[in-house]
């Protein structure tokens, strides 16, 4: 993923934008401020409408506020600068993750793009009387509008071979864990059987020994517990699709934190907003918070504060998991989604890539955020449209 | 006085359907180990059970077809699924088969000798036993 992000590098100096395109853009830009605003509407109107693209939202409330407000400071940054550098790209490489995130056809890239292109341009045409200085805008502006289409679709194209790698890596890892976790039962099974039978002899002998008594549950007991790992592995490692219902956040936390088994000098914090709820898979979103509380109480060691928050956010909402643990080292941090990726000596590495998964299934997000000490993260789960008949099973 | 019950247990590990027999038979219970559905069809040739417990997976024919072959046979055999390999399919596939139970391994142990107590049916006849009397508590059966 490192080597990949020259790509947007090199597709940026191939267009190569001189000082004087850029003066011109730059003068363009002043011009057309105004405007800017009555062309995104015009874009959005006409984003809204094709079926093609609220069939492939699923259901997603597109805000509309939201995506308004994002395309004015892409238009207008586009128009007026800066056309390189780290943020530039930083920001493009946003855009094309974004569309990513919801399927965006990329054909439809070209028609949007198109949209807007014929505003400006016409724009230019009429309010620009010098046609030398026409010319040039209208050169200067086709010019930039392609370097941003390149961008859209090299972006695009890096985030989804992620995506796409990332779900082989995980497909494969679910089966190998499926045949796994399977083949290990038999020989649980043996031992189940086997340490009963010796409890059971020992009886009939009438040979009373509390320590062979508390051993024998003792080892039954983590019999079991080898057999919910498995169990829970192969729940996660499962590509079940969401099977959407009502859930209460209060509730699916208090699910998540009831097995939680917190040493008793970890503090544990829960702010839920009154009658938070979203429209989701109740095990998934649980297996999910059981995830991440875990990786946040192991984390922590001993000792500190577990908080839960729940909120509503962006037309959604947003769980937070936080941690006063060390937190992850800089250099790690843009590896906690991928699958087998731990920084736990006894961790599998699967627990965040598949609460990726999930909540992408979701048509949510779960980030790493910043914070000045221990991990925090956050879930985002979109409001779905619940009376869409497609989204139910 | 009640007849003691008796079980088949097929597995393909021939160990464990043994210790499966061997914990049947501490609860006063008579238990038949098979490897194979082959050997199990063999055993209920010649024999009358009240239950069948049988794996999933064994070499030949699976434990859902040996069950699919005892209801082509007319053999009403109460039957329980033990098996390392449950999921949605299997569950699906062992109902339709006619099991009364699917149970993973490991076993809990305790659950299974209480749904072995539970399992109730009159031993079937067959053409080796047609002079044994019904067992006291099972209803009487044509025989065919």
């Amino acid at each position: 993923m490192r080597v990949e992000s020259q790509r947007l590098e090199e597709v940026t100096a191939c267009f190569g934008l001189d000082s004087d395109s850029k003066a011109t853009l730059a003068s363009f830009s002043d011009l057309v401020k105004p405007e800017i605003p009555a062309i995104i509407d015009e874009f959005c109107q006409f984003v809204t409408r094709d079926p093609l693209i609220v069939r492939r939202a699923n259901g997603i409330e597109i805000n509309l506020h939201c995506l308004k407000h994002s395309l004015n400071h892409w238009l207008e940054s586009a128009l007026s600068g800066p056309h390189s550098g780290a943020a530039f790209l930083e920001s493009r490489r946003r855009i094309g993750k974004a569309h990513v995130q919801i399927d965006l056809p990329q054909e439809l890239m070209f028609t949007a793009m198109n949209c807007i292109r014929s505003r400006l341009l016409t724009f230019a045409l009429r309010n620009i009387s010098d046609s030398k200085q026409c010319e040039a805008t209208l050169l200067s502006v086709n010019r930039i509008l392609d370097l941003e289409l390149a961008l859209m679709i090299e972006s695009y194209r890096e985030q989804q071979q992620d995506q796409i790698k990332n779900h082989e890596r995980l497909a494969t890892i679910g089966q190998l864990a499926a045949s796994i976790g399977h083949e290990l039962r038999n020989p649980l099974g043996t031992i189940e059987t086997s340490v009963y039978l010796m409890a059971q002899r020992l009886d009939t002998l009438g040979v009373i020994d509390e320590s062979a008594q508390r051993h024998a549950v003792k080892a039954r007991k983590q019999v079991q517990l080898c057999s919910k790992i498995i169990t829970d592995l192969l729940e996660l490692a499962r590509s079940r699709a969401p099977q959407r219902q009502f859930v209460d956040i209060e509730r699916v936390v208090d699910e998540a934190l009831e097995g939680l088994n917190l040493p008793a000098s970890v503090i544990q914090r829960k702010t839920i907003a009154p009658n938070l709820s979203t429209f989701a898979d109740p095990g998934q979103l649980r297996s999910v918070l059981v995830n991440l509380l875990e990786n946040g109480r192991d984390a922590m060691g001993g000792a500190g504060t577990l908080e839960v928050a729940g909120f509503a956010a962006k037309n959604g909402v947003a769980i937070r998991i936080r941690d006063t643990g060390p937190g992850i080292a800089k250099a790690d941090q843009p590896r906690v989604f991928e699958a087998l990726f731990t920084t736990k000596s006894h961790g599998n590495g699967l627990g965040l890539a598949l609460c990726q998964r999930i909540v992408s299934a979701h048509g949510g997000t779960i980030e790493l955020e910043q914070v000045p000490s221990g991990a925090s993260f956050l879930v985002w789960l979109p409001n779905v449209v619940a009376d869409r008949p497609e989204l139910s099973a | 006085m009640v007849e003691s019950r008796r079980f088949l247990v097929v597995d393909d590990n021939r160990e464990f359907a043994q210790d499966l027999c061997e914990l049947l038979a501490l609860q006063g219970n008579h238990a038949t180990a098979a490897v194979d559905a082959e050997e199990a069809l063999q055993h209920l040739e010649h024999e009358s059970f009240h239950g069948l417990f049988t794996d999933l997976r064994l070499p030949g024919q699976s434990g859902v077809e040996l069950m699919e072959e005892l209801n082509r046979r007319g053999l009403d055999l109460p039957t329980v699924l033990i098996t390392a390999y449950v999921d949605e399919d299997v569950v699906q596939r062992a109902h339709s088969a006619g099991a009364i139970e699917i149970l993973s391994k490991p076993l809990d142990i305790e659950r299974w000798l209480d749904l072995a107590r539970r399992l109730t049916s009159s031993a079937r006849s067959t053409p080796a036993n047609d002079a044994e009397s019904p067992a006291a508590d099972s209803e009487p059966r044509d025989r065919s």
